[in-house]
């Protein structure tokens, strides 16, 4: 066995932190610019290393019901049907459970599932019925709204969200959004 | 004189459904990007290698007797590597300059003979940097380049220390406010008021087809890139497309835009408050004024102040921006325009973000992948924006 990931990340930070940065020359902006990055990037990681299996599957879960939503409600002429149809079976070629649990495969699916969505879409602004168009605005805004605070809330610690003060705890969404 | 392309493609009818339908020039760029991935990964250059591509440049213009000084890279820039350096003359004159070289990928895919036709069409009227030396088609530096002489000033006061990326988060004093505020406005009414009918601006062209052009130029050119960088993929951005197609709004009222007219893109004199340079033209394009207007108004560069107020760029709030362009420029805020605009620059920068510079820091085409790595988690921001401004118009 070798240490796991987190202890690894917190070894490398504190080299970085204790020695590499101080050792680099002042006068080498792009070095300093990129070192101080990378330290931010490591200590993001570890800090969701521990929650990235939950946050894929959830991410997956909540697409593979909006685009359930979104097949039902399909309507519209034959762009529109086609690219529905595209999208059912999408769905339907579900993942193994014995794939799901890796993050990386999780996060392929969401995003064959999220590319047949966008075609939909895309199909449905030249042919889809009026009723589509509209409900299909409200289902996306709906899973949209909560993705992204998902999102913004999972990477407020970077410091580029301006209201990353306002958001609620990651934990807290994750757990709120699967009653 | 070659003046703005007024027929951009005689084979093309209008049509909001048309994905083809962009700025040539803007086409091209971009089928160059494509055709470049094929050369991998990239490496920032080295101070050696900056060095002998400078002394190319510069040789290649016909000067001779000269030697470069004071080379050094600059922070920032998670668009173009960036290096200052003096040009020493025989008789020992010399000149600050700055060199902005593409890296193969960009956060934005620009063009270096657009911006120095800007500068030069724009000499006199707003303060700007001047072109020294041109490579537009990388032909000498490898990569397209251009060489201005370095501007003095700074970015944000010499009071605030905090370290934004890009201009963010800059933190503007009342006084600051009153002695940047109005040059803020009336250099866009400058740039605005512009008649680049006649001026030399050989690669811009113009979407004079139909009153929609200049709105579709734009959702072709951010969806066509959003399509050719995405990652991970996102249904409120198709929802955004879908939106922005069905509401394009018309204009017969053609101005030039900056494109990124924003705090972190002017320098002032730390003494006197007077703007120095606008910067950062690069995606400088002719348009609908709305556009300018409503990137400026974005959340990401807006600031809430000690006294709870938001100001947009931190210098005025909203309402004040929109009442001091009306009245600098004579125009009327059409506000669903405003809106679409508002809704186009979410969407563009989360294409730049999530899309972009996603893409660029995986394929390691660019000189700060890290940078970009990092960028790409602001990208959620513009979603909840896009998914707000959406549904306020609903």
């Amino acid at each position: 066995m070798a240490p796991d990931t987190t202890t690894r990340l917190s070894g490398i930070v504190k080299a970085l932190e204790g020695v590499i940065i101080p050792a680099l020359s002042e006068a080498d902006s792009l070095a300093q610019e990129q070192a101080a990055i990378a330290l931010s990037h490591l200590r993001m990681m570890s800090q969701l290393s521990d929650s990235d299996v939950e946050y894929e599957q959830h991410c997956l879960r909540k697409i593979e019901s909006l685009a359930e939503d979104l097949v039902s409600s399909a309507s519209g002429q034959g762009f529109t049907r086609e690219r529905a149809e595209s999208l059912a079976r999408v769905l339907g070629s579900r993942g193994t459970e014995a794939t799901r649990p890796r993050p990386s495969a999780a996060k392929r699916r969401r995003n064959e599932i999220a590319r047949a969505i966008a075609s939909l879409v895309e199909a449905s602004g030249i042919d889809g019925d009026e009723s589509f168009v509209s409900t299909s605005q409200r289902l996306i805004l709906n899973h949209g709204k909560i993705q992204a605070d998902l999102d913004r809330s999972r990477y407020a610690a970077a410091g580029l969200d301006p209201e990353a003060g306002t958001l609620p705890q990651f934990e807290a969404l994750m757990s709120l959004d699967e009653d | 004189m070659v003046k703005v392309t007024t027929q951009p493609s005689p084979t093309l009818e209008f049509s909001p459904s048309n994905t083809d339908d962009l700025e040539p020039r803007i086409a091209e760029l971009h089928d160059l990007k494509l055709r470049r991935r094929s050369l991998g990964s990239y490496q920032p250059l080295s101070e050696p290698a900056v060095r002998e591509k400078l002394q190319h440049l510069i040789e290649n213009s016909g000067i001779e007797g000269f030697s470069i000084g004071s080379l050094r890279r600059m922070a920032g820039g998670a668009s173009k590597e960036q290096f200052s350096f003096e040009i020493v003359r025989e008789n020992e004159t010399s000149e600050k300059l700055v060199l902005r070289i593409d890296p193969l990928e960009s956060i934005v895919e620009t063009c270096r003979f657009r911006e120095a036709e800007v500068f030069s069409a724009l000499h006199g009227r707003v303060p700007l940097p001047v072109t020294r030396f041109l490579d537009g088609d990388g032909s000498v530096l490898g990569q397209p380049g251009i060489v201005t002489n370095f501007v003095d000033g700074v970015a944000k006061p010499p009071t605030d220390t905090a370290r934004g990326v890009s201009g963010l988060g800059t933190d503007f004093s009342p006084e600051w406010r009153d002695r940047l505020s109005p040059q803020f406005v009336n250099n866009l009414a400058h740039i605005h008021a512009f008649d680049w009918r006649t001026a030399d601006l050989p690669h811009f062209q113009a979407p004079n087809r139909s009153p929609f052009q200049a709105a579709l130029w734009q959702v072709n050119w951010w969806s066509r890139v959003w399509k050719e960088d995405r990652i991970d993929d996102f249904p409120l951005m198709a929802l955004a497309e879908r939106w922005l197609r069905a509401r394009l709004p018309g204009t017969d009222d053609l101005v030039l835009l900056h494109g990124d007219y924003r705090t972190g893109n002017f320098l002032f004199d730390p003494s006197s408050g007077e703007f120095t340079a606008i910067l950062d033209w690069e995606l400088a394009h002719i348009g609908d004024f709305h556009e300018d207007l409503a990137w400026i108004l974005h959340r990401l560069f807006s600031a809430v102040g000690a006294d709870g107020t938001t100001r947009v760029c931190n210098l005025m709030t909203r309402e004040e921006l929109i009442e001091q362009y009306c009245a600098a420029t004579g125009r009327v805020v059409d506000a669903p325009t405003l809106r679409f605009y508002e809704v186009l620059s979410a969407y563009k920068l989360a294409v730049i973000n999530l899309g972009t510079g996603y893409s660029s820091a995986l394929r390691g085409t660019n000189h700060q992948d890290v940078l970009l790595a990092w960028l790409t988690q602001v990208g959620h921001t513009f979603l909840a924006e896009i998914a707000r401004l959406i549904e306020e118009d609903h």
